[in-house]
């Protein structure tokens, strides 16, 4: 194993997420780190996890990635078309990686709140990948 | 005195050509080795002592492991081994340079398939045959 599948998972997800003109249509941008004074609504690559199956000759990892929408709190509606293109994309997808071979991708669960003392609408989708190093 | 870890084991599996090449299992975990080997005693009928060994016979390796499915040629070899019934020659590489060959039949061949998880296998072989260890 030459390194952690995560690093490459996630840049894969931020090509296609950003590469998207119909979600870049309907968010002001993808972000690791939001800059200052982003307007909303945008898409935040969040958290992950990488889980490492040993396996002779193959290594196989699961993860677990967080995507996070962040709008504004006129109501939950636009945070959730948002989820849908996300989940449009991203269920049963393809990525393109570069040094892994893609297995699985299935989107698991989706969360809406009201954050940041009721200023925001926050959705979340997890996304279970499984990939293989080639 | 070393203690010895179990990602060093290695299933290989024999192509069944005439002069054999072995590759191996990708994505295997061999989850066990088991050497059996019955044995006789001398006691006679009615006797109630303690029993006395003549000795041993019958000799045979089991080799169990589970397998991340894939579509490499000695994954293919053993399900065409389960399914004709027909013995081929593995070999098993332990720790360091130590080998174990056998002509094996496999006993159990089970693919695992669960929606949304990577399909599995898991194989039983039982040997056929004097082992040859290196």
């Amino acid at each position: 194993m030459s390194d952690l599948a995560l690093m490459e998972v996630q840049r894969a997800l931020y090509t296609k997420l950003s590469g998207d003109g119909v979600l870049m249509g309907m968010v002001t941008g993808v972000y690791d780190a939001v800059p200052q004074k982003t307007a909303l609504p945008y898409v935040v690559i969040g958290d992950g996890r990488a889980n490492v199956q040993p396996a002779d000759e193959l290594t196989l990892t699961e993860l677990q990635m967080q995507i996070e929408v962040w709008g504004d709190a006129t109501g939950r509606k636009k945070v959730l078309t948002i989820l849908n293109r996300i989940f449009a994309l991203m269920h049963l997808g393809t990525l393109t990686l570069t040094g892994y071979q893609q297995v699985l991708m299935r989107c698991e669960q989706a969360d809406t709140e009201i954050a940041e003392q009721g200023q925001n609408t926050r959705g979340v989708l997890l996304v279970r990948a499984v990939v293989a190093e080639v | 005195m070393a203690i010895i870890g179990s990602d060093d084991l290695s299933l290989l599996v024999g192509d069944g050509a005439t002069t054999e090449i072995f590759t191996p299992l990708k994505g295997a975990r061999v989850t066990r080795l088991e050497i059996t080997q019955r044995g006789y005693a001398e006691n006679s009928v009615a006797n109630d002592a303690w029993i006395a060994r003549v000795g041993t016979g019958e000799r045979q390796a089991v080799i169990e492991c589970e397998a991340f499915a894939n579509d490499e040629a000695a994954a293919l070899r053993v399900r065409a081994l389960a399914i004709s019934g027909l013995a081929g020659n593995v070999k098993l590489e332990m720790h360091g340079a130590q080998t174990l060959q056998l002509a094996a039949y496999v006993l159990s061949y089970r693919e695992v398939i669960q929606a949304g998880e990577v399909k599995t296998l898991l194989v039983r072989l039982e040997s056929s045959g004097a082992g040859i260890i290196g």
